[in-house]
């Protein structure tokens, strides 16, 4: 009973995460799930995307924009731009736009919309672009600012709200992976055999 | 009469044929190290204990050579099964029987792995026919989707077994 504790740290030790940092050289020497590249055993599930507007509240307005969210005023430079110039052809840009916008970009919109003289800009547009502020957080990459069509003159209609430089798609996504992580899935997790890991091969 | 001796000769023919394939099986386990190429250089792990079951003829009383076919199981990491076809060819020092062999290696599921594989056996009697077969072999990989891209695998196993004459 004494040896109890000792057991359980054991059986921590073993159950823990020990692919991390493991050294490979082939990729059966990783656990199922995991492939070697460059020595070490990495996951083959990529990290998730974790986009730092997606909580912010709908009506946090211009302020929030300027306060440095780079997604945000991106978002919001491109929809008001589309939705200045009037382009039917670009009003469905700025629907993609602002499908992937963050719900903090609503408050954008409507200003820059507000701020547009009757008949250049159709409402649609920004009826589109507010409606599709449900934020899409895996399709951020589609948000870059050409999606919006051509810049107008009359834009500067929008201009306070691109106050600031447009900083681009600074929250792009990029899959943290090898280039070895397009290798061809083996199949190995439909190999219904037992493991018969006994540490052996490990590096000590 | 005549299905009798018809018989015979058939009963002969059949075991004529049978010594112009003189078979045995051998199994054992092999481990050693294995050596690939990593970013930061060379990179040397322990290999994983395989089991290795081969069966091996002389072909047509030509002793000077010995065919086999070989299975190989690792036991540990990703279970995987490995075919082993080659060419021994025995020869003695000193009156002990030894043997070299030539032939590749590869595992076929559920990844896959080529390479050869040179291999050197001792083979002393161990008890009435049993032989012992104890030794050491060198493969080289090149290929297979189990290989990092741009990676080459060498591996060098003792090996210990015994071989039984069919």
């Amino acid at each position: 009973m004494r040896f109890f504790p000792l057991l359980i740290a054991i059986a921590a030790a073993g159950c823990g995460d020990d692919n991390a940092d493991q050294l490979c050289i082939r990729h059966s020497n990783c656990a199922m799930g995991w492939y070697c590249s460059q020595g070490v055993c990495r996951d083959k599930t990529p990290a998730p995307v974790v986009i730092a507007d997606a909580g912010s509240p709908a009506d946090s307005g211009v302020t929030d924009a300027a306060a440095g969210d780079a997604l945000s005023v991106a978002d919001a430079s491109a929809a008001a731009d589309a939705s200045v110039v009037g382009d039917v052809s670009s009003s469905s840009d700025a629907s993609d736009v602002q499908t992937d916008a963050a719900p903090g970009d609503v408050a954008l919109t409507d200003v820059a919309v507000s701020d547009v003289a009757p008949g250049d800009a159709p409402l649609a547009d920004a009826a589109s672009a507010t409606d599709a502020s449900e934020a899409d957080a895996d399709q951020v990459g589609d948000a870059s600012p050409q999606d919006a069509g051509p810049v107008d003159p009359l834009s500067d209609a929008a201009a306070p709200v691109d106050a600031g430089p447009d900083p681009g798609p600074l929250d792009v996504p990029v899959p943290d992976l090898a280039p070895d992580a397009g290798i061809p899935d083996r199949g190995f997790g439909s190999f219904p055999l037992p493991s018969f890991d006994t540490g052996f091969g490990k590096p000590r | 009469m005549r299905a009798l001796l018809c018989s015979a000769l058939l009963l002969g023919a059949n075991t004529a044929s049978a010594k112009q394939v003189e078979a045995e099986l051998g199994v054992g386990l092999v481990t050693g190290l294995m050596a690939g190429n990593v970013a930061s250089g060379t990179l040397w792990m322990g290999s994983p204990f395989k089991l290795r079951a081969d069966w091996a003829a002389h072909i047509e009383e030509d002793y000077s050579r010995r065919y086999r076919i070989g299975l190989e199981v690792p036991l540990h990491e990703r279970i995987a099964l490995g075919i082993r076809p080659g060419v021994d060819f025995p020869f003695k020092v000193i009156g002990w029987p030894f043997s070299i062999g030539l032939g590749l290696r590869s595992y076929v599921t559920p990844y896959t792995l080529h390479g050869v594989e040179g291999q050197l056996s001792w083979r002393p009697k161990l008890l009435g026919k049993i032989e012992l077969d104890a030794g050491g072999s060198a493969s080289a990989f090149f290929f297979g989707n189990d290989l990092p891209s741009q990676g080459a695998l060498i591996e060098f196993h003792g090996h210990l077994g015994v071989r039984l004459p069919l």
